[in-house]
Formats: structure tokens, sequence, C-alpha cells
């Protein structure tokens, strides 16, 4: 293996996911390239439908490909079993979502434990999930429920449950879709900083160019492809 | 993942809905709570009744004219006069039957008896001097019927309690008279009271008896004859010389009186021999069967709690959809999802069923020694009826909360995390 491989977090080739819908068959991902080094910051963009999510599906182990190859950290993952799969999404990535996802009825700590707990730890779970909060500025919400913490925050619990695991990337589905701006500049500004200061790859869906320039890269999709996937000067927030 | 955490995370949900999950415990918790209160009422009953009849003396057998037919309760005997005084006599012998010990004739009688402007009917037995000890009878005050009574056919009788009461109240009966169907009597004895007040209620004797001497009782008030002309009896009570020797002493007194009624080798038995052991086993049996048919029914209720578990599971596991797909993208495998779920409904019905043991046996313990109309329930509680209704209820949450349990971990996590 070339050195160059290993540091590839993603390499996909040929990507493609197909859904029957009726008679007709909608081709939601028509034959992506795509590979991430190690540290990377990608936004990637597109109108509605263009294959987006069913991308982020695919490399999150939501889903499998209807055809092509996917390599999580040169794993191939077209041919995991369900089992295989929850273990890789508990080790290998950490989900961020429009709508945080957060468990209602328990607190940040909890909810920011909740990996650690599939992933079989049983002890020093707590101080994880503290440090991993501390790591997001919200070492003093802790206690906190989610119905207690404003957006920005609730994200930020939601970024440190990505964490809290330390994946190899974290994939981020319009992260900021719901906050105002001040706090889109909260959330965007600690993504950046998990990528700056721990280099911990970062995949990050948005609508918004502005948002698109704090990445590193832009990838562009448009009818289940990509059309454009360019290097840009980061926007450091 | 940690059984204790799944089990935390469990209780967490089952908090979280408290009036639903009440609910749903409320089904179980009546189910257990009335199997346990009617098999103890069941049981109770049957224990009443096998003290009833361990009190009439487990080494006890009686003989009855007329053959036996098959079962034990239905055969023609009171019909045939085939048992006499004679043959009585004769299985005294110690040499025809030497594992019986006493043997006590009886002749039966029904009258109304009138004493100080009391009267009331009474159930009467023609009887020798053995019969007070082989029916486990005692004295109260007074004296047994001697063998000259029987002998010289004295009219003297020995009354039970509720007759004595009835006919004499607080005053002395012994040496009272007593009239009987028109013939005087005079009362020697009263009876102890035997087993609770009212223990006529399942075999109709006891305290309502009068007992006379058997040439007393046939001379002046029976006068069945048997069919060789002799002293007709109706039933012969005999005990073994002990309870190890019941079936020796049985078979003695076959071979006796088939002897003593020169009966020939083909020739069915013109009467019936009933072991004590034996009625208190059937009786044991149909108890059984009883306790079982009662649980069960009451068991019933405890399917339609579970019913209830496994409705309140699915809407549980379709509201909490979105949980779900958030469980499963960091990582809980389908197992993980199905142990939740599966772990929510057993401590659901888990918790039912130890309320429902704690309500079932308060119930049992309120209905012990309720006064019915006279007849007092007794209830008995077992430690093995708690355990199987609590180890059913724990069955039920898992056959019923498996279904629901499956569903939810085969969810798609991605429908899952789209869920509204």
């Amino acid at each position: 293996m070339s050195e160059n491989s290993v540091n590839r977090v993603i390499e996909a080739s040929g990507l493609a996911r197909h859904y029957a819908v009726g008679e007709q068959v909608v081709r939601a991902l028509d034959g992506v390239d795509l590979s991430v080094e190690r540290g990377e910051m990608i936004a990637i963009m597109g109108p509605s439908g263009s294959g987006k999510s069913t991308l982020m599906n695919l490399l999150g182990c939501l889903d499998t490909p209807t055809a092509g190859d996917y390599r999580l950290n040169g794993e191939h993952v077209g041919s995991a079993s369900d089992d295989r799969l929850s273990v890789l999404r508990n080790r290998s990535i950490g989900f961020v979502f429009q709508n945080y996802n957060l468990l209602p009825r328990i607190n940040a700590v909890g909810n920011v434990t909740l990996p650690l707990h599939y992933g079989g730890r049983s002890s020093g779970t707590s101080a994880a999930a503290r440090a991993a909060l501390a790591r997001v500025g919200l070492a003093d919400r802790a206690e906190h429920k989610p119905t207690e913490l404003s957006g920005g925050e609730q994200q930020r619990v939601s970024i440190a449950r990505a964490l809290v695991n330390e994946p190899s990337l974290i994939l981020a589905d319009e992260p900021t879709g719901n906050l105002d701006s001040v706090t889109t500049m909260e959330v965007i500004s600690t993504l950046q900083d998990l990528n700056y200061r721990d280099g911990i790859t970062l995949l990050m869906v948005t609508h918004d160019a502005e948002i698109a320039n704090s990445a590193k890269r832009i990838i562009s999709f448009r009818d289940g492809r990509i059309i454009e996937d360019r290097a840009i000067e980061q926007v450091r927030l | 993942m940690n059984p204790a955490i799944v089990a935390l995370t469990a209780l967490h949900a089952l908090t979280a809905n408290r009036l639903r999950a009440g609910l749903a415990l409320l089904g179980i918790v009546i189910g257990v709570a009335s199997v346990i209160a009617v098999v103890a009422l069941g049981r109770g009953a049957q224990e009443s009744i096998t003290s009833f009849i361990e009190d009439l003396g487990t080494n006890m057998l009686t003989v009855q004219p007329g053959g036996s037919e098959e079962g034990l309760f239905f055969r023609g005997f009171g019909t045939a006069k085939s048992l006499t005084l004679d043959d009585a006599a004769f299985l005294e012998d110690k040499v025809f039957a030497p594992a019986v010990g006493l043997v006590a004739p009886e002749i039966n009688f029904w009258g109304q008896a009138s004493a100080l402007q009391n009267n009331m009917p009474i159930q009467g037995v023609g009887v020798t001097s053995e019969y007070l000890e082989v029916r486990n009878f005692t004295l109260a005050s007074g004296r047994n019927i001697s063998p000259a009574d029987v002998i010289n056919r004295t009219e003297v009788v020995v009354i039970g309690s509720r007759v004595a009461q009835t006919l004499y109240g607080a005053r002395d009966p012994v040496g009272a008279a007593v009239r009987i169907d028109g013939r005087e009597f005079t009362v020697v004895g009263v009876l102890a009271s035997k087993g609770d007040e009212e223990s006529g209620f399942f075999f109709g004797f006891g305290n309502d008896t009068v007992l006379a001497p058997i040439t007393t009782a046939h001379y002046r008030l029976n006068f069945d004859r048997s069919s060789g002309g002799g002293v007709a009896v109706d039933t012969i009570y005999l005990q073994a010389v002990d309870e190890t020797s019941v079936d020796a002493a049985a078979s003695q007194i076959e071979t006796a009186l088939r002897l003593q009624h020169e009966l020939g080798p083909t020739d069915e038995n013109d009467f019936t021999i009933t072991n004590q052991a034996e009625v208190l086993a059937a009786l044991e049996n149909t108890g059984q069967v009883f306790v079982i048919f009662l649980g069960g029914i009451a068991g019933v209720s405890l399917l339609v709690g579970g019913i209830g578990i496994m409705n309140i599971m699915l809407v549980s596991v379709t509201e909490r959809t979105r949980e779900i797909g958030i469980r499963r993208a960091v990582g809980a495998k389908q197992r993980d999802i199905l142990l939740q779920f599966v772990l929510e409904a057993v401590l659901l019905t888990l918790g039912g069923g130890l309320i429902g043991i704690a309500a079932g046996i308060g119930i049992a313990s309120l209905m012990n020694n309720f006064d019915l109309g006279g007849e007092q329930l007794t209830t008995v509680v077992s430690a093995n009826t708690a355990l199987l209704a609590l180890g059913v209820s724990v069955g039920i949450g898992l056959i019923f909360g498996i279904s629901p349990a499956i569903r939810a971990a085969r969810l798609n996590p991605i429908e899952a995390l789209r869920y509204q």
C-alpha cells in the first residue's frame, strides 16, 4: 500500500445508488468517483435532489451502493454486513444532522455518551463525554436537556457526540440549515477548529456559498454526478 | 452494549411515559393478582376437604352392600341388603382378617327428635361401642353406647352437639328424655363437636347425629332385613391395624365376606369395599383439576394483559422511530435495538407481576377466614404459584414484546432518521 492510500479516508469509484420507484429507476447517484485525504474539509453543494444526501448516506455507512466501490480507511464497505456497518458508523464516522437529532429526554452528557455505550465502552464514558462537550465549548451545559439549549448549543452537542469516539470522518448534512447567522458562525467555527486543530476530516453539505467558502475544497453535484471539484482558499471564521 | 445500561435505558423510556406504562402494567397486575387469589382459594378448598377426610382417619375402610361398578362414586350401594350384623361379627375374627382392627357396623335411620317442646330432624345411626373410636368421635359428656346396651336393646342414645344445642339449649342433656319417632329414649352421652360447627357441609354427618345401640335401631326403628333374613346393616366401618396394612385388610375383608356370603369363584362381589385413602386421593385429584381450571380462567386475563403490553410496545416503537434511527446512526446494532425493546416489555411485565403477586396475596389474605354465611373461606397461597405467575408474566413480556422489538430492530436507519 502506498503512502498515499494510507492517508486516504474515502476512496470511491463508480459509486451509484438507484431506487426503484414503481416501474421507473431513479438514479439518485450515478457513477461518482471521489477520494478524500485525511484532514480535508470539504463542502458539498448542489440543488435539491442532486444526490448530496444519497452520497452522505453511502459515505456514512447507513446505506450500501447499488454499484461501484466504496472503501473507508481501505475497507470495502459495499459487502459489509449490517452489524459491520453499525460498527463502522460507531468507530469511524460522526454524524451532524440539520435538525440535530438529539434524544430529547436525556441531557447533553447522556446524548454524547451514547456512541461510547454502543462502542462497548463501560468505564470513563461520562468523563469522555464531558471532554467532548468541553471541546465544543459546552462544558457548563453538560447537565442540560436539549430542550433547555439554544439551536446553536444543540448543534454543538451533536458535534460533541459526533467526535466523542474520535472518528476518522465527520459528515455534516446542512449543519446550519436551522440556525440564524450568529449561531451559524459559532457552529462553523467549531467545525473549522476541529479540522484545523485536531485534523478531523470533514464533509459538509450546504446550500450557502458563504459557508462553503469556510471549507478547503468544494464539490458540486447535479443529477447524481459531480460537476465540479475544486480546491479553494479557505475563509477562517 | 452493557446490559445494565440497556436496562437503565429501558427503565428510563418507561418512566418517560408513566401513565401509559402504568395502564399497560395494570393489565398484568390484574391478571397475576387474579391467578394468585383464585388459585389460593382453590387450594384452600382443597386443603379443607383433605383435612376433613384425614379427620376421619386414613386407615379406615368401609364396606357397603351392593356390587361395585366402574368409578368410585357411582354404584348401587344402599339398594341391596346383602350385609348383615353377622358379617360384621365375622370380620372381627383375627384368623380370617388379621389386618383388621376395630369393626363398627351401622344402621341408618332418619327421624324426628323432640324434647322440651323443641324438635328437629336427625340422622340416626344404630351403632356398637366401637363406633366412636372408628369414626374419630369423642364424647363431650356422659358415656358411650355399651356392649350391654347392644345386647339388651336398651333405649338409650348419644346425641350430636347440635342436637344437644337445639333440643336442650344450655341445659345438660345427659339423663334427659328424648322422643324419636314417638318412642322415648334416654340421652346417655353428648358427642364433642367435630371439625368446625358446619362440618355437615361436605358429607352431611357429624353434629346432627343421634347414636343408638344397633340392635335397638333395628328392632325399634328400622327393621330392615337382609335377603337371607339377618339384621341388615348399611355400612361396616373397619380400621386397619395400622396405616400400612390398609391394602392387606381390604383383601382379607374381601376373602372373608365372599366366604361368609358363599359366593362361587365366578360370582361378583355383592358388597363394595372403599378405602379412605382412595377417596382422599380421588378428591385431591378433583381438587387439583378444579384449581387448574380456575387458574386457567384467571390466566386468560393475564393473556389479555399481554396483548395490552404488545399494543403499548407497538405504539412506542412507532412513536420512537426517530430515536431508533439516531441510535442506529451512532452505532447501535439491530440486536441492541431488539434487546432494548424486549427489555422494556419484560421490565413492564416483571413490575406488573411483582405488584400483582403482592395484590394477589393481599386479596387472598383478605378472603381467608371470610365468613360466607356460616362457611369459612380458606385460602392458601403457595410460593410455587407466585413464582409461576412471575415466570409467566416475564414470559408474556418476552412473547408479546418480541414482535414490536423485531419491528423496531428492522427499521431502515435512513427512513427512521427522516421520520417526523
